[in-house]
């Protein structure tokens, strides 16, 4: 029901910019049809009433993701540190900015990002459009001002024309607005997994089925926290990684002040988890093996810690068999504009 | 420590130069000492202390007390000479006499406060028939001629530069990879921050290699350099490159100055200490790129035995050439020893003489049961940096052969062989990747897929050797630092050879990787910086064979 609203007021709103603007043709935009993958079904679209999805703005907005424009000295696009074969991540344990600034945290996979209520590891902004908007202007990131930004823009008639068409104007906000309705678009599901959950049997083999009766068994908690379709509860949690070095990242108390709630971040998303390597808010894991080896262990003592976390006692098979469970998350990708 | 011979000199040099320095300053007073007195005061009349005062052109010097006051022990009899004076913050001072008898006063006067970015460069070429004094045009027989023969001239120009920030061939016309403007095409990147200083003062981030005018076309001009009040490395220098590490000092319109090496050499000149040290050229000679080092050559020299020894980038890179005493003559000029006159010759990866001075290979073979083991030894005797440096894509490569007396090749059995990037074909045409050998160079590498999905076909692709600017990682670096011997062994299977065989070893520098070279149609030779030959005659019973050669 809800993304039907939606699209009523951006028709309108569209209406009025257009009976605002210069009596060109009155029309209303083409709405882009947020095609959802097997097995996301159950989950809730968040889409801004201010920013709906429309065809041209995403078009638009994947551009711009790859545009390096958007930062200072035009080196360092979205891309950089959210490589879609990534798995919109960079491999990095910390990402980079210009000129090689790095900033303190690892890039997070955008995959279905469309579908949280908060964004950032600390959950520090309520859309994806501040997400984009801290990025483009922050010292380590894109290191950029709004004003260079639409200075760097605007000779490109490509993009006045767009802007114009769709927004109005080439600004900071419009471009965020743009940028984040094409991450919006960047879902993933259609795995095995959710092929096997459909109930085709032979989608995951012997191992990955023990794998998956783990994770969600009481004995590993895992889907405690990386609950649901899209295996994330979008709440914040602490692991303890990272709180054995010196300055250890506060993480989510930033945020509300809480001291309990130091060292929490963000339950990311298990979806396309193969590709997304090195792990956790601070990428101190290399790979799978070590996350699960992490997990066994009990993760690492800290007065937060999560009462979900502690010593699992796996044998050899049992990681063998969640890794690959884990593996079987990867969606098939013909979901994502552009990516055929 | 062992210095080459040259250093040892120009240590004597220094040691010669410090005591003639004391002997003049602390004075010896004998009953016969003439001398000269006299004071240095400011604009306002006040006492300068700490000046330091000499006899034009002489190491004759004294410093001022706190009332400004200085006596010149032991000139001897002085007839129409200027007495000048300096000290930091001042432009240089001097006063004509006609003898010692003379009591000079000199005023220094103020550096002028505050740089003038609307500063316009004087051109650096000579034009003897304009109003306008061009630096060529009192300079142009030494310092011109020898600046405008070297890469800092060329820094803006360079076809193998153009070629490489355009993406295209040495033509200039013809795409190719890599290239700066391929990889990001909406950036102008900081290139200009050293290649065009004269430009990039206006925008750090903004300059268009294409688009420079006059000066800034001259690339790292004499204007420039000294005009360079100071230098004050960031600590991050992939943030800060160039000339965002200097402090620049221009005068305001209708004025004048000049930075240079000298405390005699009255208004517009002042004496810069930095113009004759290391750090002065660590702008442009340390730099990184996504955080990865680059450009090394500074850090390379501080942390070698010459920083310690005090022999800087200037000492080598710019030597006296021995016969120039005067370098502006017929201008205003005067004799001096040509000693202290550095050349401006600025020596680098374009001259193959002084490239082949930096290293000395050895050649050692040793047979034993039908087994022949060549032993090739490279030292990096005269640069105070690794060789090779700074810009990655220099390398150098080692080839080692064994050749019977048939002219047949001995069989190789050893593991060293040069690297994919010595290029990939046949031998005759420069491709030597595979052969018995090694590689020296620093490597970069591209650890993350390139994306950008509007230029798939051309930015997808991975360059090995990859270029700077993309987001590169170090693969290796096998470079041999200042002092450093690179050891390395081969071994041929000698039991069908027929003797004498001959062991030939061969060391080359090339200033681009070999599949660069290809794709951008550059012609560059390759430059022989060492050869060795080992003969072993047919019974010979010595079981080691050596040869040096430099």
């Amino acid at each position: 029901m809800r993304p039907v609203t939606v699209f009523c007021a951006a028709g309108l709103l569209m209406v009025l910019f257009y009976s605002a603007g210069c009596g060109k043709k009155e029309s209303v935009p083409k709405q882009f049809t947020l095609a959802i993958p097997p097995g996301l079904e159950q989950l809730e679209p968040v889409i801004p009433v201010d920013n709906p999805l429309t065809q041209a703005k995403v078009v638009l907005g994947r551009k711009l993701f790859f545009d390096e424009r958007l930062s200072l000295d035009a080196t360092v696009s979205c891309a950089t540190c959210h490589i879609p074969l990534l798995g919109y991540g960079d491999g990095r344990t910390t990402s980079m900015g210009v000129y090689g600034l790095r900033s303190t945290r690892n890039a997070p996979t955008l995959i279905n990002r469309v579908f949280g209520k908060t964004q950032f590891w600390d959950g520090r902004a309520a859309s994806l459009e501040e997400v984009v908007l801290e990025h483009m202007v922050a010292a380590n990131d894109m290191r950029n001002t709004p004003e260079r930004l639409v200075s760097a823009l605007t000779p490109d008639e490509t993009y006045s024309q767009a802007f114009t068409e769709i927004f109005g104007a080439i600004a900071a906000e419009t471009v965020a607005q743009a940028v984040a309705a094409y991450v919006r678009t960047i879902v993933s599901g259609d795995s095995p997994y959710d092929r096997f959950m459909a109930g085709n049997t032979d989608a995951l083999d012997e191992s990955a089925q023990r794998g998956m009766a783990l994770f969600n068994s009481e004995r590993t908690n895992c889907a405690t926290c990386h609950a649901g379709p899209n295996f994330t509860d979008e709440q914040f949690h602490s692991n303890g990684a990272g709180m054995d070095s010196p300055s250890p990242d506060p993480g989510r108390v930033t945020q509300t002040g809480n001291e309990s709630e130091r060292g929490r971040f963000k339950t990311p998303t298990l979806r396309d988890v193969t590709r997304t390597a090195p792990y956790m808010h601070d990428g101190s894991l290399r790979s799978l093996k070590d996350v699960i080896r992490f997990y066994n262990q009990g993760g690492i003592a800290h007065p937060n810690l999560s009462a979900q976390v502690k010593p699992l006692h796996l044998s050899t098979q049992e990681q063998t068999d969640l890794i690959n469970f884990l593996r079987s998350l990867r969606g098939s990708n013909s979901f994502q504009p552009g990516s055929s | 420590m062992c210095f080459s011979s040259n250093h040892q000199l120009q240590g004597c040099f220094r040691l010669a130069l410090v005591i003639l320095l004391t002997l003049a300053t602390t004075g010896i007073r004998t009953g016969g000492d003439v001398g000269i007195s006299g004071r240095v005061v400011d604009a306002a009349g006040q006492p300068v202390a700490g000046a330091i005062v000499r006899v034009q052109a002489t190491a004759m010097t004294a410093l001022t007390d706190a009332d400004g006051q200085f006596t010149i022990h032991n000139t001897g009899a002085l007839d129409d000479v200027m007495v000048t004076a300096w000290k930091l913050g001042y432009f240089n001072g001097g006063v004509r006499i006609e003898d010692e008898t003379d009591s000079p006063e000199i005023v220094l006067a103020e550096l002028h406060p505050a740089d003038n970015p609307d500063y316009e460069w004087v051109d650096p070429r000579p034009n003897p028939d304009d109003e306008v004094k061009n630096c060529g045009d009192c300079h142009a027989s030494i310092i011109y001629s020898q600046w405008s023969n070297n890469g800092h001239f060329k820094s803006a120009t360079s076809p193998l530069f153009m070629s490489l920030y355009n993406g295209k061939d040495i033509s200039g016309e013809v795409a190719a990879q890599p290239g700066y403007r391929i990889d990001y095409p909406h950036s102008n990147g900081n290139c200009a921050n050293c290649h065009a200083p004269a430009a990039a003062v206006k925008d750090y981030t903004g300059v268009d290699m294409n688009k420079l005018s006059n000066v800034e076309l001259m690339g790292v001009s004499c204007d420039f350099c000294h005009k360079v009040k100071d230098v004050a490395m960031q600590a991050n220098t992939s943030l800060f490159s160039g000339v965002q590490h200097m402090n620049l000092l221009r005068p305001p319109d209708g004025h004048q100055m000049f930075f240079g090496p000298y405390d005699d050499i009255p208004d517009p000149d002042a004496y810069s200490p930095v113009i004759s040290e290391s750090i002065f050229c660590a702008p442009c000679h340390e730099g990184s790129f996504w955080g990865v080092p680059i450009y090394e050559s500074y850090s390379e020299w501080l942390a070698s035995p010459y920083a310690e020894q005090g022999v800087t980038c200037q000492k080598c890179h710019m030597p006296p050439d021995g016969v120039t005493s005067n370098f502006a003559p017929g201008k205003g000029g005067m004799e001096r020893d040509p000693a202290s006159i550095p050349s401006h010759f600025q020596l680098g990866s374009r001259d193959s003489s002084f490239l082949a001075s930096a290293v000395e290979m050895k050649t050692t073979v040793k047979r034993r049961s039908g087994k022949l083991t060549a032993r090739v030894a490279i030292e990096n005797v005269a640069a105070g940096h690794h060789v090779p440096t700074d810009q990655p894509m220099r390398n150098m490569i080692l080839l080692v052969a064994a050749v019977d007396a048939n002219g047949k090749q001995l069989p190789y059995i050893g593991e060293n062989r040069v690297p994919v990037w010595g290029g990939r074909g046949k031998p005759e045409d420069g491709d030597f990747a595979g052969l018995p050998g090694k590689g020296f160079a620093k490597v970069l590498f591209e650890p993350n897929p390139l994306y950008n999905a509007d230029r798939a076909s051309l930015k997808g692709k991975h360059v090995f050797p990859a270029p700077q600017w993309r987001i590169i990682a170090i693969k290796e670096d096998t470079r041999i630092a200042a002092f450093a011997i690179d050891v390395t062994e081969y071994e041929f299977d000698m039991k069908k050879a027929e003797f004498p065989v001959r062991v030939s070893s061969k060391l080359i520098y090339r200033r681009t990787f070999r599949n660069w070279a290809k794709m951008k149609h550059f012609d560059l030779q390759d430059i022989t910086l060492a050869e060795g030959l080992v003969r072993i005659p047919a019974r010979t019973e010595a079981s080691q064979l050596t040869s040096r050669v430099q």
